[in-house]
């Protein structure tokens, strides 16, 4: 459901003040309460203002919240095709919805689990992939220079196209024969000219190489936010002291860009892997095993092949695989600085 | 001062440049692809024949006729942007009271908050569609395919980094201000009508932004729940395309549509980017 730019703002919530935000600056003492029991307590005044958090709050109880309930519930029951909109009474399915689900064959012919594993290769190769990509162009657009406002704005050309039109730029790309790679491959001697990108096992690498190329920037943003956040005497000082660019890097500039590369890694991780977008589109008339990601599955499962009590357990086992990263972002996000960087 | 200047320097220059022109070839050439495909005439595209010779710009005239693609923009514009908005307005309303005030659900909301980020859109997905399936069958009113649920999908889903947006912001706000209003006798929330929410008019602006960029950009929830938007419009007119049984496929149209609906959302990215940069430095200040 996120962007991953999502996360831009969610990290920016860290900053400030421990405890910025807490209590009220000046809440009028209360009356000291008489000695007899039985007078009536004066009800505690509230800030009217507190319940302007209601709206939002409501909304997202009905679009996220009760969902969420609903989808553990039908996990257990029979829908299909018949009976979605009465799927209340549907009929009681235990634990088969997850054994079948989880192992059985589907309209795609990939099974959930085999879907895991592709959507796991495919996030952590693309997030693998994609650090020296960002490490290097953050490290490149740090010193000032003239043109360096431009170049940041490049960098982040890829990510801010939206999916869907990369997703169809690269099915033309990768089209077999007629598409660039093909073409340009072949021209260099590197592979035939039919290698078939979009179909077979190739489509997979096709995909990855594709994700790189989309969101690279997003860890690259990061970097340099951790970048610009180290300060510069610790530089100027390692400077001053004989260290060349390479000992700055590796004795002042990487311990320090450990932290927000790992919370870099986690969350870009985790959007890879709920990226439905590119998939989906890219291979849309092909649809090859290779590409069948844990979104797509569920997708299929759901609206091709009208099974809602099986989509709905694949679904809740995808939010329990993605539970513990989640958890570990949670616990790094906790909305005021981190013990260690007070110390 | 030399020093200075040299200390900023983390490469040394000849990497930095030859590194530097190898990532903008890698950057510009697909994008690049785009724009010629998007010039190129159908059937020169079909045959693989992207050149710079036979640019021309009838793509841009013919591919409204190919499909419904000004639909499609008049669709998202509207789900996007009341998306948006609302989102924004809810967003400053729950921002508020988070940054400012103390009450038990606080701490709860803003974790949930963050946490609803890691949330697979399919866990979502699957059962609104079956509430409003159900809701339509008891009802008789039809909400799968009309605009007031993915519009209210899309306002939740843009909530979360508006209120972050505007809680971040707001917290570098001095309180004296309002309680200076309070104090000539403001109530709370006059206070935030009249003194804090001019205040945090850019916050707001880059909140609608990225709430207009997740209803935009959007695949998922639209193919199920209202497939009239830019964004399934463009795949389904691809999809044809694929699929198109010895016709000669438009993909000269297919990218010229793809360029009209990436130009106005990257102008938008790139206006707002030092925002977007700005809020991850102020994050990564704390050191994480």
């Amino acid at each position: 459901m996120s962007q991953p730019d999502t996360a831009a703002g969610l990290t920016a919530a860290k900053a400030g003040p421990p405890g910025a935000g807490g209590g009220i600056a000046a809440r009028p003492r209360r009356p000291r309460r008489p000695w007899w029991p039985w007078w009536p307590r004066r009800p505690r005044r509230r800030e009217p203002a507190v319940w302007l958090v209601a709206p939002g709050t409501l909304f997202f109880a009905l679009i996220v919240g009760i969902p969420l309930v609903i989808v553990v519930w039908t996990s257990f029951l029979r829908i299909g095709s018949g009976n979605i909109a009465s799927w209340a009474t549907a009929p009681f399915a235990g634990l088969g919805n997850y054994e079948t689900g989880l192992t059985g064959p589907n309209v795609l012919g990939v099974s959930v689990l085999e879907s895991v594993w592709i959507s796991v290769k495919f996030s952590v190769l693309a997030t693998v992939a994609s650090t020296p990509i960002a490490f290097f162009a953050a490290l490149s657009v740090y010193h000032s220079f003239r043109g360096r406002a431009l170049l940041r704005s490049v960098y982040l050309l890829p990510y801010v196209i939206p999916g869907f039109v990369v997703a169809l730029l690269a099915q033309l790309a990768f089209h077999d024969n007629s598409g660039a790679v093909d073409r340009l491959l072949a021209a260099l001697h590197i592979a035939p000219v039919s290698t078939f990108w979009l179909i077979g096992p190739n489509a997979f690498w096709a995909m990855t190489f594709t994700e790189v190329w989309e969101v690279w920037p997003f860890i690259y943003l990061l970097l340099l936010a951790g970048l610009q956040a180290i300060p510069r005497d610790q530089l100027e000082a390692a400077t001053v002291d004989g260290a060349g660019w390479w000992a700055r890097l590796r004795y002042v500039v990487i311990p320090q860009l450990k932290g927000i590369y790992a919370l870099a890694f986690a969350l870009s991780t985790l959007f890879h892997f709920g990226n439905f977008t590119l998939p989906y589109i890219m291979f849309g008339n092909t649809r090859p095993a290779a590409t069948v990601t844990l979104p797509v599955n569920i997708y299929y499962i759901a609206f091709n092949g009208f099974d809602f009590g099986i989509a709905s357990a694949t679904a809740v086992f995808n939010v329990l695989l993605l539970a513990v990263p989640a958890a570990v972002y949670l616990w790094v996000v906790r909305f005021r600085p981190a013990r260690r960087a007070a110390a | 001062m030399r020093s200075r200047h040299r200390a900023d320097r983390l490469l040394p220059p000849l990497v930095s440049r030859a590194g530097v022109t190898v990532l903008l070839v890698f950057i510009a050439v697909p994008v690049l692809y785009l724009i010629v495909l998007a010039l190129s005439p159908n059937s020169t595209v079909a045959l693989g024949g992207a050149g710079v010779r036979h640019l021309t710009l009838r793509n841009f005239a013919d591919m409204w006729s190919a499909a419904p693609i000004a639909r499609g923009i008049v669709n998202s514009v509207i789900i996007a942007g009341i998306s948006a908005a609302l989102a924004v307005i809810l967003g400053v309303g729950a921002a508020y009271p988070l940054a400012r005030l103390s009450f038990r659900a606080r701490k709860p909301l803003l974790y949930s908050l963050l946490g609803s980020q890691s949330v697979p859109g399919l866990a979502l997905l699957l059962p609104l569609y079956i509430m409003l399936a159900g809701i339509q069958g008891i009802l008789g009113v039809r909400l799968i395919g009309g605009f007031p649920a993915i519009i209210a999908v899309y306002m939740t889903f843009g909530l979360p980094l508006a209120t972050v947006v505007c809680f971040v912001y707001l917290r570098g706000l001095p309180r004296d201000l309002e309680e200076a209003a309070m104090v000539d006798g403001c109530t709370r929330l006059g206070a935030l009508r009249w003194v804090v929410a001019p205040l945090m008019a850019p916050a707001m602006v880059v909140s609608l932004v990225f709430a207009f960029l997740v209803g935009w950009n959007d695949v998922l929830f639209a193919s199920a729940l209202q497939n009239q938007t830019v964004a399934v419009t463009l795949e389904q007119f691809g999809l044809a395309q694929a699929e198109g049984f010895g016709a000669q496929p438009l993909y000269g149209d297919l990218m010229a549509a793809a360029l009209v609906s990436a130009v106005p959302v990257v102008a938008l990215y790139l206006a707002f980017q030092r925002y977007l940069v700005h809020g991850l430095a102020a994050g990564a200040l704390s050191g994480t």
